[in-house]
Formats: structure tokens, sequence, C-alpha cells
């Protein structure tokens, strides 16, 4: 019982992250089930998936409703965006997962940083085109 | 896919999120097949899960709506920055 509402409170904080900042809440999924519920890794991500996918649809359909989304840009991403994910499940299969993951957190932090600095400086125009 | 999304197709911080939140739909269903067929969900975790995700999703969504464009940046980056630290930790 404490299992399921710690899962459902899980559920809750990613979707809320997952569902403002689109994408699909994993990078809380992951690390809280493995750190609360004493999941496995490889369990917790699959699990993860699976509630990505609800968190996704409901996030989105809300997002369309209230006009935040360019429907043209999601059918031609959205192929790209699945070969590629299937691509870097095979490529990361054969590489080192302490270097990818290491790869990776340097492009993060270039772009998150980029993006906070963007944010905090004044006097420029954070949109560019509205569309959708 | 946010920054990429914004780069690329010039769209505006708002609808960025809400784009990318879309292809995750399909990336998501991608990969949890993949996951099942080698046996690694959790059914009985994922429901749960499943259900909290779906609700958080609702108010996030909402929630998004109500920020400027600067503050949605501001918060995004912050959580990215967050995640990326913690790939080193």
């Amino acid at each position: 019982m404490g299992d399921i509402i710690l899962a459902l409170l899980i559920g809750l904080a990613g979707g809320f992250a997952g569902g403002m900042l689109g994408i699909g809440g994993g990078a809380i999924y992951v690390p809280a089930m493995v750190l609360l519920l004493d999941e496995k890794q490889h369990l917790a991500q699959g699990a993860s998936l699976a509630a990505i996918i609800s968190t996704a649809i409901v996030g989105s359909l809300t997002h369309l409703r209230r006009g935040n989304m360019d429907v043209p840009t999601v059918a031609q991403v959205a192929p790209a965006a699945v070969g590629a994910g299937f691509a870097a499940g095979f490529i990361a299969d054969r590489l080192d997962a302490e270097v990818l993951q290491r790869i990776f957190g340097v492009v993060m932090v270039y772009l998150a940083l980029n993006m906070i600095w963007g944010a905090l400086r004044r006097g420029t125009p954070t949109t560019t085109r509205r569309t959708g | 896919m946010v920054p990429l999304l914004r780069r690329f197709r010039g769209l505006s911080q708002h609808i960025a999120h809400g784009t990318s939140l879309a292809i995750v739909v399909f990336v998501g269903t991608a990969g949890v097949v993949s996951y099942w067929l080698n046996g690694n969900v959790d059914w009985h975790l994922a429901i749960w899960l499943s259900i909290g995700g779906a609700l958080g999703a609702y108010f996030g969504a909402v929630t998004m709506n109500r920020l400027a464009p600067r503050s949605l940046q501001l918060v995004f980056g912050l959580f990215l920055l967050i995640v990326a630290v913690r790939m080193f930790i």
C-alpha cells in the first residue's frame, strides 16, 4: 500500500514537471523509483517509459487545446525521433555507458547555461515566432 | 528537444514545450515496446505511476500556460542543469 501511494506521488511530481517542461518526466521517475522504492535501474526505466506515455498523452492534449503545439512539426519530427531513439539504444548497447553519460552531460550543461543566460539577459526577446 | 525545436523550427518557448511533449508520446511508445519485449516493465508499479503522471501532467500543462516565456525558459534551464549535474555524480 505504501508503495502504491509513493508511486502515485512520484507520478504526480514527475507528471507535473513533464507536462510543464515538455519532457516525459523520466528524469524524475527513474531516480525517484530507484531511491525511494528500491527498484532496479532497468525495471525503473521500463516503468518510467510506460508512465511517460500517459503523462505525454494527457499533457500534450492539454497543450493542444490551449494552442501550445505546432502540429506540422510533430508530424515531421516524430518519425525521426523514434528512429533516433532506436538507433541510440542500439549504439548505447555497444558503448561504455559511463562515457556516453558524460558526453551527454557536457552537452546538457552547455544547453542549460545557454538557456539560463538567455532568460536572464535583459531586453532580449525570448520568443521568435508563435505558430499553431 | 525543446532547445532544438526553438533553434531549428523557430518555435516559441511555450509551443516548443507542447510540441516536444507530443513527440515524446511516440518515442515513449517505441521505448516501452522494446522494454516490454525484454520483460523489463514492472506493470504493477507502472500503472500507479501512470495515474499520478497523467494527473500531474494536466496540472503541469495548465501551470505552464500561466508562466511568462522568460520564466519558463529559466525553469527549464535550471531543471536541465540539475539533471545534467546529476549525470556526473
